[in-house]
Protein backbone atom coordinates (compact mmCIF):
# COMPACT_ATOMS: atom_id res chain seq x y z
CA UNK A 1 0.00 0.00 0.00
CA UNK A 2 1.54 3.30 -1.04
CA UNK A 3 1.66 6.41 1.08
CA UNK A 4 -1.02 8.03 -1.05
CA UNK A 5 -3.44 5.11 -0.54
CA UNK A 6 -3.13 5.35 3.23
CA UNK A 7 -4.16 8.98 3.04
CA UNK A 8 -7.26 8.65 0.91
CA UNK A 9 -9.40 9.84 3.82
CA UNK A 10 -7.34 13.06 4.06
CA UNK A 11 -8.20 16.29 2.23
CA UNK A 12 -5.58 18.98 1.84
CA UNK A 13 -6.89 22.52 1.40
CA UNK A 14 -4.57 24.97 -0.36
CA UNK A 15 -5.67 28.61 -0.66
CA UNK A 16 -4.14 30.08 -3.81
CA UNK A 17 -3.79 33.70 -4.74
CA UNK A 18 -1.46 34.62 -7.61
CA UNK A 19 0.90 31.69 -7.10
CA UNK A 20 1.33 30.73 -10.76
CA UNK A 21 5.07 30.23 -10.34
CA UNK A 22 5.01 27.79 -7.41
CA UNK A 23 1.59 26.20 -7.23
CA UNK A 24 2.16 23.43 -9.76
CA UNK A 25 5.23 22.11 -7.95
CA UNK A 26 3.59 22.47 -4.53
CA UNK A 27 0.51 20.51 -5.62
CA UNK A 28 2.53 17.80 -7.35
CA UNK A 29 4.56 17.40 -4.15
CA UNK A 30 1.39 17.09 -2.09
CA UNK A 31 -0.26 14.61 -4.47
CA UNK A 32 2.61 12.17 -3.96
CA UNK A 33 1.50 11.72 -0.35
CA UNK A 34 -2.11 12.91 -0.38
CA UNK A 35 -4.43 11.88 -3.22
CA UNK A 36 -7.07 14.47 -2.33
CA UNK A 37 -5.98 18.07 -2.75
CA UNK A 38 -8.36 20.97 -3.26
CA UNK A 39 -6.94 24.31 -4.40
CA UNK A 40 -9.11 27.35 -3.88
CA UNK A 41 -8.14 29.97 -6.40
CA UNK A 42 -9.03 33.22 -4.68
CA UNK A 43 -9.64 35.41 -7.71
CA UNK A 44 -6.08 35.20 -8.99
CA UNK A 45 -5.20 37.51 -11.85
CA UNK A 46 -2.32 35.38 -13.11
CA UNK A 47 -2.32 31.84 -14.50
CA UNK A 48 -2.80 30.16 -11.11
CA UNK A 49 -6.09 28.50 -12.05
CA UNK A 50 -4.63 27.02 -15.23
CA UNK A 51 -1.59 25.83 -13.28
CA UNK A 52 -3.86 24.04 -10.81
CA UNK A 53 -6.01 22.60 -13.59
CA UNK A 54 -2.88 21.04 -15.10
CA UNK A 55 -2.39 19.02 -11.89
CA UNK A 56 -4.58 16.32 -10.42
CA UNK A 57 -5.94 18.62 -7.72
CA UNK A 58 -9.54 19.72 -7.40
CA UNK A 59 -10.04 23.35 -8.34
CA UNK A 60 -12.57 25.69 -6.74
CA UNK A 61 -12.56 29.25 -7.97
CA UNK A 62 -13.66 32.44 -6.25
CA UNK A 63 -14.71 34.76 -9.06
CA UNK A 64 -13.52 37.75 -7.02
CA UNK A 65 -10.72 38.00 -4.49
CA UNK A 66 -12.04 37.58 -0.94
CA UNK A 67 -8.92 36.84 1.09
CA UNK A 68 -7.10 33.84 2.47
CA UNK A 69 -9.52 33.20 5.33
CA UNK A 70 -12.44 33.01 2.92
CA UNK A 71 -10.49 30.72 0.60
CA UNK A 72 -9.69 28.35 3.48
CA UNK A 73 -13.33 28.19 4.51
CA UNK A 74 -14.44 27.51 0.93
CA UNK A 75 -11.87 24.72 0.65
CA UNK A 76 -13.00 23.18 3.93
CA UNK A 77 -16.65 23.39 2.88
CA UNK A 78 -15.78 21.64 -0.38
CA UNK A 79 -13.72 18.95 1.35
CA UNK A 80 -16.41 18.31 3.95
CA UNK A 81 -18.83 17.43 1.15
CA UNK A 82 -16.57 14.77 -0.29
CA UNK A 83 -17.43 11.17 0.58
CA UNK A 84 -14.92 9.50 2.86
CA UNK A 85 -13.28 12.71 4.02
CA UNK A 86 -12.21 12.28 7.66
CA UNK A 87 -9.09 14.41 8.10
CA UNK A 88 -8.42 17.91 6.89
CA UNK A 89 -5.13 19.69 6.35
CA UNK A 90 -4.48 23.33 5.52
CA UNK A 91 -1.33 24.01 3.54
CA UNK A 92 0.15 27.22 2.12
CA UNK A 93 0.58 27.57 -1.62
CA UNK A 94 3.91 29.35 -1.67
CA UNK A 95 6.06 26.30 -0.99
CA UNK A 96 7.09 27.23 2.54
CA UNK A 97 5.70 24.03 4.09
CA UNK A 98 7.07 20.50 3.76
CA UNK A 99 4.77 17.66 2.77
CA UNK A 100 6.42 15.41 5.38
CA UNK A 101 5.38 17.85 8.09
CA UNK A 102 1.78 17.67 6.87
CA UNK A 103 2.05 13.89 7.26
CA UNK A 104 3.28 14.31 10.83
CA UNK A 105 0.30 16.53 11.64
CA UNK A 106 -2.12 14.01 10.16
CA UNK A 107 -0.49 11.25 12.22
CA UNK A 108 -0.97 13.36 15.35
CA UNK A 109 -4.73 13.73 14.82
CA UNK A 110 -5.21 10.25 13.39
CA UNK A 111 -3.56 8.64 16.42
CA UNK A 112 -6.22 10.27 18.61
CA UNK A 113 -3.63 12.23 20.63
CA UNK A 114 -5.40 15.46 19.76
CA UNK A 115 -8.38 16.89 17.87
CA UNK A 116 -6.34 19.53 16.08
CA UNK A 117 -2.65 19.67 15.31
CA UNK A 118 -1.00 22.98 14.53
CA UNK A 119 2.39 23.40 12.95
CA UNK A 120 4.90 25.47 14.88
CA UNK A 121 8.06 26.86 13.35
CA UNK A 122 9.31 27.78 16.81
CA UNK A 123 9.24 24.19 18.05
CA UNK A 124 10.72 23.15 14.74
CA UNK A 125 12.90 25.16 12.46
CA UNK A 126 12.41 28.24 10.39
CA UNK A 127 15.06 28.77 7.82
CA UNK A 128 15.81 32.23 6.55
CA UNK A 129 13.34 34.08 8.80
CA UNK A 130 14.16 37.70 9.44
CA UNK A 131 14.51 38.93 13.02
CA UNK A 132 11.65 41.39 12.54
CA UNK A 133 9.35 38.60 11.38
CA UNK A 134 10.33 36.47 14.37
CA UNK A 135 9.58 39.33 16.74
CA UNK A 136 6.22 40.03 15.12
CA UNK A 137 5.17 36.37 15.32
CA UNK A 138 6.26 36.18 18.96
CA UNK A 139 4.26 39.30 19.70
CA UNK A 140 1.19 37.81 17.98
CA UNK A 141 1.39 34.83 20.34
CA UNK A 142 2.00 36.95 23.43
CA UNK A 143 -0.98 39.19 22.63
CA UNK A 144 -3.45 36.33 22.14
CA UNK A 145 -5.27 35.09 25.25
CA UNK A 146 -6.44 32.02 23.30
CA UNK A 147 -2.86 31.16 22.32
CA UNK A 148 -1.74 31.47 25.93
CA UNK A 149 -4.58 29.22 27.07
CA UNK A 150 -3.60 26.56 24.55
CA UNK A 151 0.11 27.15 25.29
CA UNK A 152 0.90 27.77 21.65
CA UNK A 153 4.21 29.03 20.35
CA UNK A 154 3.09 29.92 16.83
CA UNK A 155 -0.38 31.21 16.00
CA UNK A 156 0.23 32.20 12.39
CA UNK A 157 1.33 28.97 10.82
CA UNK A 158 -0.62 27.92 7.74
CA UNK A 159 -0.02 24.21 8.34
CA UNK A 160 -2.79 22.61 10.40
CA UNK A 161 -4.62 19.29 10.60
CA UNK A 162 -7.91 18.36 12.24
CA UNK A 163 -10.66 15.81 12.14
CA UNK A 164 -14.22 16.17 10.93
CA UNK A 165 -15.77 17.43 14.20
CA UNK A 166 -13.39 20.40 14.31
CA UNK A 167 -13.72 21.09 10.57
CA UNK A 168 -17.50 21.15 10.85
CA UNK A 169 -17.37 23.63 13.69
CA UNK A 170 -14.89 26.01 12.10
CA UNK A 171 -16.77 28.84 10.48
CA UNK A 172 -14.08 31.24 9.43
CA UNK A 173 -15.64 34.66 9.09
CA UNK A 174 -12.43 36.66 8.92
CA UNK A 175 -11.95 36.88 5.18
CA UNK A 176 -8.48 38.33 5.25
CA UNK A 177 -5.46 37.49 7.34
CA UNK A 178 -7.08 37.68 10.77
CA UNK A 179 -8.39 34.13 10.21
CA UNK A 180 -5.28 32.64 11.83
CA UNK A 181 -6.12 34.28 15.15
CA UNK A 182 -9.76 33.41 14.61
CA UNK A 183 -9.02 29.71 14.18
CA UNK A 184 -6.95 29.68 17.37
CA UNK A 185 -9.76 31.46 19.21
CA UNK A 186 -12.34 28.94 17.93
CA UNK A 187 -10.13 26.04 18.99
CA UNK A 188 -9.60 27.56 22.44
CA UNK A 189 -13.34 28.14 22.87
CA UNK A 190 -14.27 24.55 22.01
CA UNK A 191 -13.69 21.31 23.90
CA UNK A 192 -10.76 20.41 21.65
CA UNK A 193 -7.39 18.97 22.53
CA UNK A 194 -4.89 20.99 20.56
CA UNK A 195 -1.30 19.98 20.02
CA UNK A 196 1.56 21.80 18.38
CA UNK A 197 3.84 19.81 16.14
CA UNK A 198 7.28 21.08 15.15
CA UNK A 199 7.47 21.91 11.46
CA UNK A 200 10.03 23.50 9.22
CA UNK A 201 9.12 26.67 7.41
CA UNK A 202 11.36 27.57 4.52
CA UNK A 203 11.63 31.26 3.85
CA UNK A 204 12.78 31.67 0.30
CA UNK A 205 13.10 34.89 -1.64
CA UNK A 206 9.80 33.92 -3.28
CA UNK A 207 7.80 33.26 -0.13
CA UNK A 208 9.23 36.32 1.60
CA UNK A 209 8.19 38.51 -1.29
CA UNK A 210 4.75 36.86 -1.39
CA UNK A 211 4.27 36.84 2.37
CA UNK A 212 2.29 39.49 4.14
CA UNK A 213 3.87 42.69 5.27
CA UNK A 214 4.31 43.08 9.01
CA UNK A 215 2.21 46.22 8.72
CA UNK A 216 -0.70 43.85 8.23
CA UNK A 217 -0.57 43.23 11.98
CA UNK A 218 -2.43 46.51 12.42
CA UNK A 219 -5.07 45.40 9.92
CA UNK A 220 -5.46 42.10 11.73
CA UNK A 221 -6.00 43.74 15.11
CA UNK A 222 -8.58 46.04 13.54
CA UNK A 223 -10.44 43.17 11.86
CA UNK A 224 -10.50 41.13 15.06
CA UNK A 225 -11.87 44.00 17.12
CA UNK A 226 -15.03 44.06 15.05
CA UNK A 227 -15.36 40.30 14.66
CA UNK A 228 -18.73 39.82 16.25
CA UNK A 229 -20.54 42.86 15.00
CA UNK A 230 -23.10 42.24 12.34
CA UNK A 231 -24.87 45.43 11.38
CA UNK B 1 -17.09 68.81 35.04
CA UNK B 2 -18.84 71.01 32.53
CA UNK B 3 -22.06 69.56 31.14
CA UNK B 4 -20.76 69.46 27.56
CA UNK B 5 -17.78 67.36 28.58
CA UNK B 6 -20.04 64.75 30.13
CA UNK B 7 -22.32 64.76 27.08
CA UNK B 8 -19.41 64.38 24.64
CA UNK B 9 -17.75 61.61 26.61
CA UNK B 10 -21.03 59.69 26.81
CA UNK B 11 -21.61 60.17 23.07
CA UNK B 12 -18.12 58.96 22.14
CA UNK B 13 -18.39 55.94 24.44
CA UNK B 14 -21.75 55.26 22.77
CA UNK B 15 -20.02 55.15 19.37
CA UNK B 16 -17.47 52.71 20.78
CA UNK B 17 -20.22 50.48 22.17
CA UNK B 18 -21.99 50.49 18.81
CA UNK B 19 -18.69 49.52 17.19
CA UNK B 20 -18.14 46.45 19.34
CA UNK B 21 -21.71 45.34 19.97
CA UNK B 22 -22.58 41.83 18.91
CA UNK B 23 -26.20 42.33 17.97
CA UNK B 24 -27.82 45.05 16.01
CA UNK B 25 -31.49 44.37 16.46
CA UNK B 26 -34.65 46.26 15.68
CA UNK B 27 -34.34 48.38 18.83
CA UNK B 28 -30.92 49.60 17.72
CA UNK B 29 -32.13 50.41 14.22
CA UNK B 30 -35.13 52.36 15.48
CA UNK B 31 -32.88 54.18 17.96
CA UNK B 32 -30.51 55.18 15.18
CA UNK B 33 -33.33 56.51 13.04
CA UNK B 34 -34.96 58.46 15.85
CA UNK B 35 -31.59 59.97 16.74
CA UNK B 36 -31.15 60.98 13.11
CA UNK B 37 -34.54 62.68 12.98
CA UNK B 38 -33.82 64.46 16.26
CA UNK B 39 -30.47 65.62 14.92
CA UNK B 40 -32.09 67.05 11.78
CA UNK B 41 -34.74 68.77 13.90
CA UNK B 42 -32.12 70.31 16.16
CA UNK B 43 -30.24 71.55 13.12
CA UNK B 44 -33.31 73.20 11.61
CA UNK B 45 -34.00 74.87 14.93
CA UNK B 46 -30.38 76.03 15.19
CA UNK B 47 -30.52 77.55 11.71
CA UNK B 48 -33.78 79.38 12.41
CA UNK B 49 -32.81 80.63 15.85
CA UNK B 50 -29.02 80.91 16.11
CA UNK B 51 -29.26 82.96 19.29
CA UNK B 52 -30.98 80.11 21.06
CA UNK B 53 -28.11 77.86 20.02
CA UNK B 54 -25.65 80.23 21.68
CA UNK B 55 -27.81 80.30 24.77
CA UNK B 56 -27.88 76.52 24.95
CA UNK B 57 -24.13 76.49 24.35
CA UNK B 58 -23.49 78.87 27.21
CA UNK B 59 -25.77 76.80 29.37
CA UNK B 60 -23.77 73.59 28.89
CA UNK B 61 -20.40 75.32 29.19
CA UNK B 62 -19.47 76.08 25.58
CA UNK B 63 -18.59 79.62 24.52
CA UNK B 64 -20.31 79.96 21.18
CA UNK B 65 -23.20 78.25 19.42
CA UNK B 66 -20.83 77.53 16.51
CA UNK B 67 -18.60 75.51 18.84
CA UNK B 68 -21.52 73.46 20.04
CA UNK B 69 -22.43 72.81 16.42
CA UNK B 70 -18.86 71.68 15.75
CA UNK B 71 -18.97 69.20 18.65
CA UNK B 72 -22.27 67.85 17.44
CA UNK B 73 -20.85 67.42 13.95
CA UNK B 74 -17.82 65.61 15.31
CA UNK B 75 -19.93 63.04 17.12
CA UNK B 76 -22.25 62.53 14.15
CA UNK B 77 -19.33 62.15 11.76
CA UNK B 78 -17.81 59.44 13.97
CA UNK B 79 -21.16 57.74 14.21
CA UNK B 80 -21.48 57.82 10.44
CA UNK B 81 -18.04 56.30 9.93
CA UNK B 82 -18.70 53.46 12.36
CA UNK B 83 -22.18 52.75 11.06
CA UNK B 84 -21.02 52.70 7.44
CA UNK B 85 -18.12 50.43 8.37
CA UNK B 86 -20.49 47.95 10.02
CA UNK B 87 -22.78 48.06 7.03
CA UNK B 88 -19.88 47.31 4.72
CA UNK B 89 -18.89 44.32 6.82
CA UNK B 90 -22.39 42.92 6.62
CA UNK B 91 -22.43 43.35 2.85
CA UNK B 92 -19.00 41.75 2.58
CA UNK B 93 -20.17 38.77 4.60
CA UNK B 94 -23.11 38.23 2.28
CA UNK B 95 -20.90 38.58 -0.77
CA UNK B 96 -18.57 35.96 0.67
CA UNK B 97 -21.45 33.51 1.09
CA UNK B 98 -22.58 34.21 -2.45
CA UNK B 99 -19.15 33.78 -4.03
CA UNK B 100 -18.55 30.63 -1.99
CA UNK B 101 -21.86 29.05 -2.96
CA UNK B 102 -21.19 29.84 -6.61
CA UNK B 103 -17.62 28.52 -6.45
CA UNK B 104 -18.69 25.23 -4.82
CA UNK B 105 -21.54 24.77 -7.26
CA UNK B 106 -19.31 25.43 -10.25
CA UNK B 107 -16.60 23.08 -8.97
CA UNK B 108 -19.10 20.27 -8.50
CA UNK B 109 -20.57 20.79 -11.95
CA UNK B 110 -17.09 20.71 -13.47
CA UNK B 111 -16.27 17.50 -11.61
CA UNK B 112 -19.45 15.72 -12.59
CA UNK B 113 -19.24 16.71 -16.26
CA UNK B 114 -15.55 15.81 -16.65
CA UNK B 115 -14.63 12.20 -17.37
CA UNK B 116 -13.27 10.55 -14.20
CA UNK B 117 -9.67 10.30 -15.36
CA UNK B 118 -9.41 13.57 -17.22
CA UNK B 119 -7.06 14.87 -14.57
CA UNK B 120 -8.96 18.13 -14.25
Amino acid sequence: MSRADQNDDVWVVVPVHNEQQMIGAVVDGLLEAFPNVVCVDDGSTDGSAAAVAATGAHLVQHCVNLGQGAALQTGLSYALRQPGARWFVTFDADGQHRVDDAGALVDAVRSGRCDAALGSRFLGAATGMSRRKRLALRAAVALSPAARRLRLTDTHNGLRAFGRPVAERLHITMNRMAHASEIVALLAAGPWRVEEVPVTVRYTAYSTAKGQSLLNGVNILFDLSVRHTGA
Amino acid sequence: MVVIQAVLVVALVGVLVLFTRREHGLRMQVGKRLAFVAFIGANVYGVLRPDDLTRVANHVGVGRGADLLLYGLLVSALFLVVNTGLRFRAVERRMTELVRAFALHEAELRRSSAPPDAGM
